[in-house]
């Protein structure tokens, strides 16, 4: 086939433009380790790596979520812990002050720290957690949960809930909503028993609401009990006030091995991230990073290629029949 | 025998020769050009006189000198070649949208997650101040991100429309330039008895490549050897020495889009775009139409799902004062009116206005209106028709209360139609165009966090309810936010999928094309080319011919001195 001059030039131009924008590709592959720059290297694989990333942002929400919710039922699990603690020790001053042979002022020293632990246990009924919002006040976190009125009719202290009755929800997956911190009213208080005055009628709060009967309301009563002067027999009320208190324990049992199922499932949840995260970020990996090994090799065999397509075409350029030709021969 | 028959014999070689060589110089010289095709030195013996009864040589004669060219390799070269321009500018504008939507660096997705990130801790802890403000600067990286990536697009937009003038004014040099080439080849014709000069012709096979490199045209080559060129549907761009240019003008429906145009006397007419194809106008409207606009519709869709959904969950929630919920976001759903087209009726009142009513719903398509006298025929720009339902205004209807007023809602969209139609009018409406331009945070909430409505309660005491930022951010899993069906990444994912597919089809057809350009290349150059060799062989072999001839005059001096000197 006759060649034209032009055709060295044109195919050696376009095969140093190919082999060039060859070595560039791989090198940008190589410098950002990545073979999907856009969509149009792989629109398969790009929309893949979207839907990934989608994922892993997901996952990255969960994970905060369930952080705060184990963070919350920890803090709850550490406070009716304590709860649990004073309340046996409310216990053991009961059965004390049922001792009758004890003296008026041994009676008023168990009063003295039995209202101590009812101070204790309306503080730690008013915890708050690390966003400063109280931890069983239901939904009005802003709201001192447990509050005690002293009332206008018997002057005697009242324990109430203000907080309301729901539990805080957080959503730790596609499908659960933990809830976290049990409201007040259920694990402090007793809503099926009114507290009654002396007269036997309900006892209302300063918004007119009957007053429930709560483990406050029954320190309250171990303090009044142990405020009556020797020797008169405190036997019923120190009956009463085990009865009260074993029910309150109970609650808080029962409160706390949910608390504990809670915490278990967000580890479950958890480590189902962890799980998921490693799986969708190898496969974002596989899809979206460069094989190092394959990308150099590419890049060392175009630059072989360049540099050898450059030489051809010197050594080419070079031959010429006018180099022979004799001007004035 | 005669003297003067040798001298003649000698002068006409001398003469061929001469020609010859100045030919090879030529070729030598042109070696170079685009476009120059190898030229030879046709030679034909002279007639022989009759002498004495036979026939004796006279010498030679040139009879023209023509170009070495093959019609069907150059054609096939001239097309192949239209092609690569269309696909260079296909692939070169396409990418760049590519890049925009979907490079690491440009990417939208991860601000929009971000944004639901940040919802998602104000749910579990709604009563934190800083989850709050979270909520606020990340909505605004998000707000930004639909900004800069509108920005982007509206910049390729003014680069594709400059584009189009830009080359609507190089074709019409081009076109100019071959009128007075045609003249120029028809003159020369006449000159030559109907041989027009190679050169010239190589002039003008050069421009009509360009002309072709940027729109689709076809030639008629004239036995007079000029060119006619036709464009847009047979429209003749030149005829003989004539041309007529064609323009391009904003669209009147459109403003920001370039339209071609073509004036007769006091009358322009506004081209179809389909009407032109090819070339890099040709590829210049089809990145527009094709994958510009669909951007443009796609991204102000997902922009308005988000913002639409996100202010209706917001306004059901309630603040941290327990009071309901502003939007969020500036409203979008309010789209203005479609615009006339040019052409309609001037007895027409027509006047159409539209809103989103259901952004879960849009299709980011565009809408043709037509009114067929009686009722209005909407078309989406996919080439469907489209099925509204129709309701008349009615007092009694908060949602369409204007008596004057016709409703026809479609495809999450509400269109108003008042004022008289006349049959024929015709309005155009892009719902979503441009609307990532407008996301922004409402300035009341950004500028105090309290207002972001958390809470599904009114008790401005439910301080620790978070459950309407849980069905905020829940709002990104959705599967009915994007046309009912898919969630917002896999809008996005759809978005930036189909463009990497226009993008990367273009890239791929580019890179064949250009490897059969360059095919088709060396088999023309291997015919029309110069082989700058041959051409110095060539030199010798004239040289050589020139100084025989020569030798011819000198010998035929010395046969007349011998013819003397018998005395």
């Amino acid at each position: 086939m006759r060649v034209a001059t032009n055709t060295f030039y044109d195919n050696a131009a376009y095969a140093i433009q190919l082999a060039q924008s060859r070595l560039v590709r791989a090198q940008t592959e190589i410098s950002s380790n990545s073979k999907l720059q856009t969509a149009a290297d792989n629109p398969t694989d790009a929309v893949q790596v979207l839907r990934i990333s989608q994922l892993l942002s997901e996952n990255t929400q969960y994970r905060g979520a369930s952080d705060v919710a184990r963070n919350r039922l920890e803090l709850e699990e550490t406070a009716l812990s304590r709860m649990g603690e004073l309340a046996k020790r409310a216990r053991e001053l009961t059965v004390q002050l049922g001792n009758d042979s004890l003296s008026t002022g041994a009676r008023r020293g168990i009063g003295a720290e039995a209202d101590a632990l009812l101070r204790s246990m309306a503080a730690l009924a008013n915890t708050q957690d690390a966003d400063g919002a109280r931890m069983f006040a239901g939904n009005f976190t802003s709201t001192t949960p447990v509050q005690s009125f002293v009332s206008q009719t018997d002057g005697k202290t009242y324990w109430t809930y203000n907080g309301d009755e729901t539990a805080r929800l957080i959503r730790v997956s596609n499908t659960r909503q933990l809830p976290t911190a049990s409201p007040g009213s259920q694990v402090f208080f007793d809503v099926a028993s009114p507290v009654l005055d002396a007269g036997g009628n309900p006892v209302l709060d300063a918004s007119g609401n009957p007053v429930k009967d709560s483990v406050f309301a029954v320190l309250q009563d171990l303090v009044a009990a142990a405020q009556t002067p020797a020797p008169v027999s405190v036997g019923p009320q120190i009956q009463n006030v085990l009865g009260r208190l074993a029910n309150f324990e109970d609650r808080l049992v029962t409160e706390r091995a949910s608390v504990g199922a809670f915490l278990n499932e967000i580890d479950a949840v958890q480590l189902a991230i962890e799980d998921s995260d490693f799986s969708l970020k190898g496969l974002k990996s596989a899809l979206k990073d460069v094989d190092l090994a394959e990308a150099i090799t590419r890049f060392t065999q175009q630059q072989t290629v360049l540099q050898a397509t450059q030489q051809s075409f010197v050594r080419i350029q070079g031959l010429s029949l006018f180099n022979y030709l004799q001007t004035g021969g | 025998m005669s003297f003067a028959g040798v001298t003649e014999a000698g002068l006409s070689g001398i003469y061929a020769a001469g020609t010859q060589l100045a030919t090879a110089s030529h070729n030598i010289s042109n070696a170079s050009l685009e476009g120059y095709h190898r030229q030879v030195v046709v030679l034909t013996p002279r007639e022989p006189q009759l002498r004495n009864g036979f026939f004796v040589g006279n010498g030679v004669d040139v009879q023209t000198v023509q170009r070495v060219f093959d019609s069907f390799i150059d054609q096939q070269l001239r097309d192949a070649s239209a092609d690569t321009a269309f696909l260079d500018t296909l692939e070169l504008q396409t990418g760049q949208v590519d890049a925009a939507l979907s490079s690491d660096q440009a990417s939208l997705l991860p601000t929009v997650q971000s944004f639901f990130t940040a919802l998602s801790a104000v749910a579990a802890s709604p009563t934190s101040t800083p989850a709050r403000q979270l909520v606020i600067s990340n909505g605004s990286v998000m707000a930004d991100r639909f900004a800069s990536l509108q920005d982007r697009l509206n910049s390729i937009r003014r680069g594709v429309e400059d584009g189009i003038s830009s080359a609507v004014s190089d074709l019409n040099s081009f076109a100019l330039q071959l009128a007075k080439i045609n003249d120029l080849v028809q003159q020369s014709a006449l000159d030559t008895r109907g041989l027009p000069a190679a050169d010239l012709l190589d002039q003008r096979d050069t421009l009509v490549n360009k002309i072709s490199g940027l729109v689709n045209a076809s030639v008629v080559y004239r036995a007079d050897g000029s060119a006619t060129v036709s464009v847009a549907d047979g429209r003749a761009l030149v005829e003989g020495n004539a041309a007529r240019p064609i323009g391009a003008s904003f669209n009147p429906e459109f403003p920001a889009e370039k339209v071609i145009t073509v004036t007769v006397g006091d009358t322009t007419t506004f081209l179809r775009d389909s009407a032109i194809t090819g070339g890099r106008i040709g590829a210049l409207l089809e990145v527009r139409n094709k994958t510009l606009n669909f951007a443009d519709g796609q991204l102000g869709r997902i922009a308005v799902a988000i913002t639409s959904a996100i202010n209706v969950q917001h306004q059901r929630g309630f603040d941290q004062n327990g009071v309901g919920g502003a939007r969020l976001f500036q409203d979008q759903t309010d789209i203005g009116t479609a615009t006339p087209s040019a052409r309609n009726n001037i007895n027409s009142t027509a006047v159409l206005a539209g809103a989103i009513v259901d952004a879960s719903q849009l299709t980011g398509l565009y809408y043709g209106f037509d009114f067929d006298g009686t009722t209005w025929r909407i078309t989406s720009s996919d080439g469907r028709f489209v099925a509204p339902t129709i309701t008349p205004g009615d007092p009694a209807d908060p949602e369409r209360p204007d008596p004057a007023k016709t409703y026809y809602e479609f495809e999450g969209l509400r269109i108003a139609m008042s004022g008289v139609a006349v049959a024929g009018d015709h309005f155009d409406l892009r719902p979503t165009a441009g609307l990532a331009g407008g996301m922004v945070l409402n300035s009341d909430i950004a500028k105090n966090p309290r207002l972001i409505a958390a809470s599904s309660s009114s008790d401005p005491r439910a301080t620790g309810d978070g459950n309407n930022a849980q069905a905020m951010a829940d709002i990104q899993r959705s599967t009915g936010a994007i046309g009912g069906a898919n969630t917002l990444a896999e809008g996005y994912s759809q978005l930036a999928s189909t463009v990497g597919v226009q993008a990367a089809s273009a890239k791929t057809r580019n890179a064949a094309q250009t490897a059969l350009v360059q095919q088709l290349k060396s088999q023309q150059q291997a015919v029309s080319g110069i082989n700058l060799d041959e051409e110095a062989a060539n030199l010798l072999r004239y040289q050589q011919a020139y100084q025989a001839s020569s030798k011819l005059i000198a010998l035929a001096g010395r046969l007349l001195d011998s013819i003397l000197a018998i005395n």
